[in-house]
């Protein structure tokens, strides 16, 4: 390995860390915004516990949960269900993505989804 | 003597193994909150092909794995994927190669770059901006990975040349 290569790695993970550390702060969300593709389903408050199943274009199916523990992928009839193997997400800006479907959840700090769901 | 029989023989072999270790590689699913975090080795066929055979030489490997394994396991979806991480990474590595880094450092860039151009497929498939969230932790686990990577890639590209001149 020469010095350049140090260098280089060192940059590369520096910079990411960074982004990290100023996004997630570890804080426990309030609600979980679903969108699937880029239009936004529906907001979630994760204080309550509840099931929901989002059916995709694509004939895809995606269970989600809302426990203790935060949201999770219940079941998923996608091909590989890595988004049920992530397991739960609870805190602030932490996301969870069903790449075949385009189901994207994203933890926020607010309670209501009024606003985003506006302007939309 | 580099005879170009000799080349073909070695791309054809990195081609199968390529396409076997990614095969292998898609059942070892490391289970954190982002999806898809591999190890990458197939990426060291590429590497060996490129340090070894030289950029089209490598090309061709790297063309016929992802449409081979997509047509023989994964599937459309995943080939555009590929094709993203694929072509962003490799033309990452050549630039990085001509800028003198060692097989490490190519490999550390190609494997993030690889990451990147994986995401901006999310991008365009899915249609959100929060997939862009990933980059950060894709970025990480992508050095760690090319590390891991270029050492293996390394260690082969040495004992290749040991045994066979080229």
């Amino acid at each position: 390995m020469k010095k350049r290569d140090l260098v280089l790695i060192a940059i590369l993970i520096i910079i990411p860390a960074v982004f990290i550390a100023a996004r997630h702060s570890g804080r426990r969300g309030a609600s979980a915004y679903v969108y699937t593709g880029s239009t936004l389903y529906g907001v979630y408050d994760l204080a309550e516990h509840q099931e929901f199943t989002i059916e995709s274009e694509n004939g895809i199916i995606n269970e989600i949960a809302v426990d203790d523990d935060g949201i999770y992928m219940k079941r998923a009839t996608c091909p590989n269900r890595l988004c049920v193997k992530c397991g739960h997400i609870r805190n602030n800006n932490e996301s969870l993505c069903c790449a075949p479907s385009g189901v994207l959840i994203v933890i926020r700090s607010d309670k209501e989804g009024e606003y985003d769901a506006v302007t939309k | 003597m580099r005879s170009r029989s000799k080349l073909i023989g070695i791309c054809a072999i990195m081609t199968a193994v390529g396409l076997i270790i990614g095969y292998l590689e898609s059942f070892l699913v490391i289970p954190i909150s982002v999806p898809g975090i591999r190890l990458g080795l197939a990426n060291t066929v590429t590497l060996i092909c490129l340090y070894l055979c030289g950029p089209v030489y490598a090309a061709i490997v790297l063309a016929l794995r992802i449409i081979l394994s997509s047509l023989l396991f994964s599937g459309p979806v995943a080939f555009i994927y590929s094709l993203c991480g694929a072509l962003l990474s490799y033309i990452g590595m050549l630039v990085l190669k001509r800028f003198d880094f060692s097989v490490y450092g190519v490999s550390a860039g190609g494997a993030v770059l690889h990451n990147a151009g994986q995401i901006a497929a999310a991008y365009v498939l899915i249609g959100n901006v929060y997939v862009f969230d990933y980059l950060p932790v894709l970025a990480i686990a992508g050095v760690t990975a090319g590390l891991v990577t270029g050492m293996v890639s390394d260690i082969i590209i040495k004992r290749i040349r040991r045994i066979t001149e080229i």
